[in-house]
């Protein structure tokens, strides 16, 4: 197997795809040194091989995701979002974690999700503020919690240091529940959706007289 | 600046306003009142705010998700994802989409009507490149032209070269960047007529090399280990 070259294994393992796809009996292990040399040696080569072979069967995964007609984008920009979401996942010493093919083609299915999931992600949150306030808080939509969220929640505890006035702020703000949805998760708090609104009424108001947050806000 | 017509509306009445559930007499007012409306645009603005800063701050990344279904994550992680598995409902819905497309993939797939052609459209996150006006096409066999620049809205520039090789040409890329270790070990890829031709990677230098087999216009796409992508479309090849 080490000795084949790239071209070589490529082409046992577009082969070797082909079989499974038809669901004869097929051979794994071309296609794993293919990626384990792409991923774990890191040879560009090997990686540019594997998103040729593998660039099809994503298309597929992301034609067949339930949410793709949800976005605005064509499948291109998915493929290319899954296929580098792959990479920087298991490159270098994170692919040891695999012993066999099925598992990264789980994972590569997984990215291809990923994909889609976080555009839709980008685009919910994008679409809950005026597209002004877009310019103006324009944020990179990254994998990691936007920065100044522990900031702006521990001053927000400080204001309300009550537990259920916390609750009704991750519902509001962070989960954008409506007072209904807010009533039917926690019946034994607030009895009513009338309840939930005279409520989040205190809270807002509190919430609003805080100058640390207004400072946070820009005003 | 004082209310035009005391009393001014309380912050109760201002909510009442954000939401549009304000009565009569309080649109009355707003309409009639610059000092109110001043208020009412700060608490709107307020929100605004928080709602931008809090919408799903504290949800794991897809990523993260797709792991604990997978079964990939130490304890510690697995047990707080769990958790917020428990009280998250957008989690909870994407867990369920994700639960529905991971199974076995159909063994017969039907070949999905693609979607008609759309202007690419790219994400605030995206950058894309812009040519500098009046720029050539890259010249593949040779010119006094000097590389092709373009520069994103963040000053991020791109220089690009036609390279010939012993067995047909070869796409130098360059990037200058303020922050130039961003782009070192970014994903390079490269389509012609969004048919994907082949990738590369930055190196430590800003630099990128691909082959380079048809001479239709290229589109570059440099994804970066953080996600950040900077685009460069449709530059054109002459011979």
């Amino acid at each position: 197997m080490k000795s084949l070259t790239i071209d070589q294994l490529a082409e046992h393992c577009e082969q070797e795809n082909g079989k499974f796809s038809r669901q004869q009996e097929s051979d794994p292990s071309y296609c794993f040194e293919l990626l384990r040399r792409a991923l774990l040696e890191d040879i560009p080569q090997a990686f540019s091989t594997i998103y040729r072979v593998y660039e099809p069967i994503v298309r597929r995964w992301v034609y067949s995701h339930s949410q793709f007609n949800l976005t605005d984008e064509n499948a291109d920009y998915f493929v290319s979002s899954a296929l580098s979401k792959f990479y920087f996942a298991l490159r270098g010493v994170k692919f040891k974690q695999f012993s066999y093919l099925p598992q990264v083609m789980n994972y590569l299915k997984l990215c291809a999700h990923t994909a889609i999931t976080q555009y839709l992600r980008d685009q919910q949150r994008l679409s809950t503020i005026s597209l002004d306030d877009q310019e103006e808080w324009k944020q990179p939509a990254e994998n990691d919690p936007l920065p100044n969220f522990e900031e702006v929640w521990g001053t927000i505890c400080k204001v309300l240091p009550d537990e259920e006035d916390q609750l009704l702020v991750d519902a509001l703000f962070i989960q954008q529940m409506k007072p209904t949805e807010i009533a039917a998760k926690y019946p034994q708090r607030w009895d009513s959706p009338r309840a939930v609104s005279v409520a989040l009424q205190r809270v807002r108001r509190r919430l609003r007289a805080s100058e640390l947050l207004r400072e946070h806000a820009g005003l | 600046m004082t209310c035009s017509s005391p009393p001014p509306l309380s912050e109760d009445q201002l909510s009442a306003l954000i939401d549009g559930d304000a009565d009569a007499e309080t649109l009355a007012h707003i309409a009639n009142c610059p000092s109110c409306a001043a208020r009412l645009e700060a608490a709107r603005h307020f929100e605004a705010r928080l709602t931008h800063d809090l919408f799903r701050a504290d949800c794991p990344p897809p990523e993260k998700i797709g792991e604990y279904y997978l079964e990939m994550l130490p304890d510690a992680e697995r047990l707080k994802i769990a958790a917020h598995l428990q009280k998250c409902v957008h989690c909870q819905a994407e867990m369920a989409i994700l639960t529905g497309f991971m199974p076995a993939e159909n063994p017969h797939p039907v070949a999905q009507k693609p979607k008609p052609a759309q202007p690419k459209r790219n994400l605030l996150s995206d950058l894309v490149a812009v040519l500098m006006p009046n720029t050539p096409a890259l010249a593949l066999r040779g010119s006094d032209e000097g590389p092709l620049m373009a520069t994103a809205e963040d000053g991020t520039t791109i220089f690009l070269e036609v390279m010939t090789e012993v067995e047909g040409f070869s796409l130098m890329g360059q990037i200058a960047a303020d922050d130039p270790a961003h782009w070192s070990g970014a994903l390079v890829e490269m389509r012609q007529n969004d048919a994907f031709q082949g990738s590369s990677f930055v190196n430590e230098f800003g630099s990128f090399q691909l082959l380079l087999v048809k001479t239709e216009p290229i589109d570059l796409v440099i994804t970066s280990s953080s996600g950040k992508r900077l685009m460069l479309n449709q530059i054109a090849l002459s011979s």
